[in-house]
């Protein structure tokens, strides 16, 4: 990433950084009030010691800004910028089509009758899997467990228990090859340097045994929650930050508000309009 | 029961007409099942009540009569991807296939429902939907599952240029082995699909779709030129045809570097274009002019009226968020990322498999230059003698339909799988209307089980 270097030097003043700024070294450089957002924060997140190094006064503008972040996300994840109940549009009657309408059933008039947004329903998924999961969670449970395995960091899937007697996955190979690519169909396994690393190694394992297969195809749905995507491995290391007025990259930060900026043109233009 | 023995040879006769519907948030995909089954056949139908600024009111293929969408105001009935408004998803489904002017006009009584729903849908959602299926439409039979499980009856193998001289029969489908990402209006999805069944506990999604990044291009408008945050259709198509997957996002950022209006700094033109809004009097569609380097960076007005906006890094800035959406703070993986997340969950020997048949369908996966860079970070991702092969379904937002018209052809299967409304009356109502939701699966299990052992 750019370094200061870059900043146009408009006269002595203008590299020395200003009272408010901080010129942010570099792209490690963890902000605290843009921390994610994710269940964990609160746990974790005032404790770690990557954000010692902070220049910004506490908890107030994490917070703020914290919320902040949450707010502009459930914005870009929003039908209109308005309230869904602002923009009740009421559904035209049929003009024409009028045939004698429908007794409907108990459960559809509930249905029909049914105000609750997709956040009630998940609440409702959540709260019934917790019921569940206390009262010994049974294996049928039908959305299946509420916490994704290997979340966060990555791991090697876990080691394959074999099943005793006749394991027959050759039909893997050979019903349909035209879906495998080619290089596939010869199992041959070549050690190679990405073996140190779990992730990278060739090696390729044998193919799984029917029962493994049978038991990955039939496994109940995960919970919505579950089969969210966590976080990068590399979450922390690859956090970007943006210029709030031009888009190109925040090396410059706003010691008042936690903004970003590339350049002490663009600082000049936050200052005009700096939320503090 | 005394049947119990035969059970198998018992499946009930279904009815001759079947009706597809994937029904996305942004269109529902419907159309009905023929003996060669084709895109041409699919209707794209808007998921969506709209208000005009004359406060006209447009249900869903109503849309398509409007001419104006500046300051249009839509309610969709999904939500992150599933159904929760019936009241408007009825009025749509009814303008769609019912009243007698409905471009899909079917009796229910006489036609199967192969319908789709997002991955991980809330059981109390699902249970709402057969309700309403049964209870309120009275389909004649209807199956339902999770989109990205269709994909397996497309010709697969077609899409990475194999064995070009046959497509696979119907009994080679559904297709062996398949990673599908759908990346649609509300959300991307990872599901590894093996026979048509899709593996659950790998299924991973990322709360980045078409929605979220039109919204985000409506902010950066917004703050750098004018409000725009009620001109959704005019910033879609924004995205549509300006919009790009960078390949190296540092290089071409650096490229894009406009400082502001005091400092001149040399920026890359090849970057920028100029975006014509259109003023829904003389031009119904923006476009894109190449940029004048020796005209200002700012908004501007053509002889005829039309507002210009500049646009450089919002081009690729937008749709790097798919990639990276730490960049806006929301803690997810990127797509790649959840590509990774999914094959973790795995047994390693289906690796290859899967990194070489991954396939994008749905809307947003057609943003230009995203099928490359999906292929180039797993690539670097896995090891290098797996070969990764990333394809993007020529007809990416129509691509799960036309894989349901294709498993309806298979009448044997569709028998195995349907719950008629029969069975419904009779059974629907137990285990607290979980029934129809727990065959759906019970027989989908059952009929990947007699795939898996050929
Ligand atoms: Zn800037
Ligand atoms: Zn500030």
């Amino acid at each position: 990433m750019p370094q200061i270097e870059e900043l146009p030097t408009t006269g002595p003043s203008a590299v020395r950084p200003t009272p408010g700024w901080a010129l942010v070294p570099d792209s490690n450089y963890i902000d605290p009030s843009k921390a994610p957002l994710n269940p964990t924060a609160s746990i974790r997140g005032k404790r770690s010691t990557r954000f010692e190094n902070v220049a910004v006064s506490g908890d107030v503008l994490s917070s703020r800004k914290e919320r902040e972040i949450r707010q502009r996300l459930e914005h870009l994840n929003s039908e209109n910028r308005y309230d869904r109940k602002e923009v009740a549009i009421a559904i035209p009657k049929k003009a024409g089509d009028d045939k004698p309408s429908k007794k409907q059933t108990t459960g559809v008039r509930k249905i029909l009758l049914s105000d609750k947004a997709f956040k009630h329903h998940l609440e409702d998924e959540v709260a019934h899997l917790s019921k569940q999961s206390e009262q010994g969670g049974s294996s049928t449970s039908y959305a299946g467990p509420q916490i994704a395995p290997s979340y966060a960091i990555p791991q090697p899937p876990p080691p394959k228990k074999r099943k005793a007697g006749p394991v027959n996955t050759s039909h893997i190979k050979s019903a349909a090859p035209d879906t495998v690519p080619p290089t596939t169909t010869t199992n041959a396994v070549e050690p190679s340097e990405f073996d140190v690393n779990p992730l990278l190694a060739t090696s390729i394992p044998p193919l799984p045994s029917q029962d493994e297969l049978l038991r990955l195809i039939t496994a109940p749905p995960l919970s919505y929650n579950a089969a969210r995507a966590a976080p990068a491995s590399h979450y922390a290391s690859l956090r970007r930050h943006f210029c709030d007025v031009c888009g190109y990259w925040g090396d410059v930060k706003c010691l008042k508000c936690g903004g970003r900026v590339c350049s002490l043109v663009h600082k000049a233009e936050h200052d005009s309009h700096c939320s503090l | 029961m005394a049947r119990h023995g035969k059970r198998h040879h018992d499946y009930p006769s279904l009815a001759e007409k079947t009706l597809i519907i994937d029904n996305g948030a942004y269109n529902i995909k419907a159309g009905f099942s023929t003996e060669n089954p084709d895109v041409k056949e699919c209707q794209l139908i808007p998921n969506c009540i709209a208000k005009s600024r004359e406060k006209k009111v447009y249900v869903g293929a109503q849309l398509s009569k409007c001419r104006d969408f500046g300051d249009m105001v839509f309610v969709r009935p999904l939500e992150k991807g599933f159904v929760v408004n019936w009241p408007e998803e009825k009025a749509i489904w009814e303008s769609a296939f019912l009243d007698s002017t409905a471009v899909l006009k079917c009796d229910p009584h006489e036609t199967n429902l192969i319908l789709t729903e997002a991955p991980n849908c809330p059981q109390t959602l699902q249970v709402f939907c057969d309700q309403m299926v049964f209870e309120e439409f009275e389909f004649a039979s209807y199956y339902r599952c999770v989109g990205p499980s269709l994909n397996a009856y497309n010709d697969i193998p077609s899409l990475f240029g194999d064995n070009s001289e046959q497509p696979p029969k119907l009994s080679q489908l559904p297709a062996e082995c398949l990673l599908l990402i759908d990346s649609g209006y509300s959300h991307t999805t990872v599901t590894p699909l093996l026979h048509g069944r899709p593996i659950q506990n790998a299924v991973r999604r990322l709360d980045v779709g078409g929605k979220f990044l039109t919204n985000a291009l409506k902010e950066t408008l917004s703050t750098q030129y004018y409000n725009v945050q009620d001109d959704t259709i005019p910033v879609t198509e924004i995205k549509e045809s300006a919009c790009y997957v960078s390949d190296d996002f540092k290089r071409d950022l650096d490229r894009t570097w406009k400082l502001g209006a005091r400092q001149r700094r040399e920026i890359d033109y090849s970057i920028v274009i100029d975006w014509v809004l259109p003023d829904y009097e003389n031009t119904m569609h923006g476009y894109s002019l190449p940029h004048d380097p020796k005209l200002p960076f700012k908004t501007r007005t053509l002889p005829m009226g039309e507002s210009v906006l500049p646009m450089a890094n919002e081009r690729f800035q937008i749709p790097e968020l798919l990639f990276n959406p730490s960049d806006i703070g929301l803690a997810e993986g990127g797509l790649s990322d959840i590509v990774m997340q999914s094959l973790e969950q795995l047994p390693k020997g289906l690796w290859p498999a899967m990194l070489g048949n991954i396939v994008l369908v749905g809307g947003t996966s057609k943003l230009k230059g995203l099928r490359e860079r999906l292929e180039a970070e797993i690539r670097q991702n896995t090891p290098s003698d797996f070969p990764v092969r990333v394809a993007l379904h020529p007809e990416a937002e129509k691509a799960t339909w036309l894989g349901g018209a294709r498993m309806a052809n298979n009448e044997d299967l569709m028998k195995r799988l349907c719950v008629t409304r029969q069975e419904y009356l009779e059974h629907g109502h137990t285990l607290m209307h979980t029934w129809t939701n727990r065959q759906f699966q019970a027989r989908a299990n059952a009929v990947g089980t007699t795939m898996l052992e050929g």
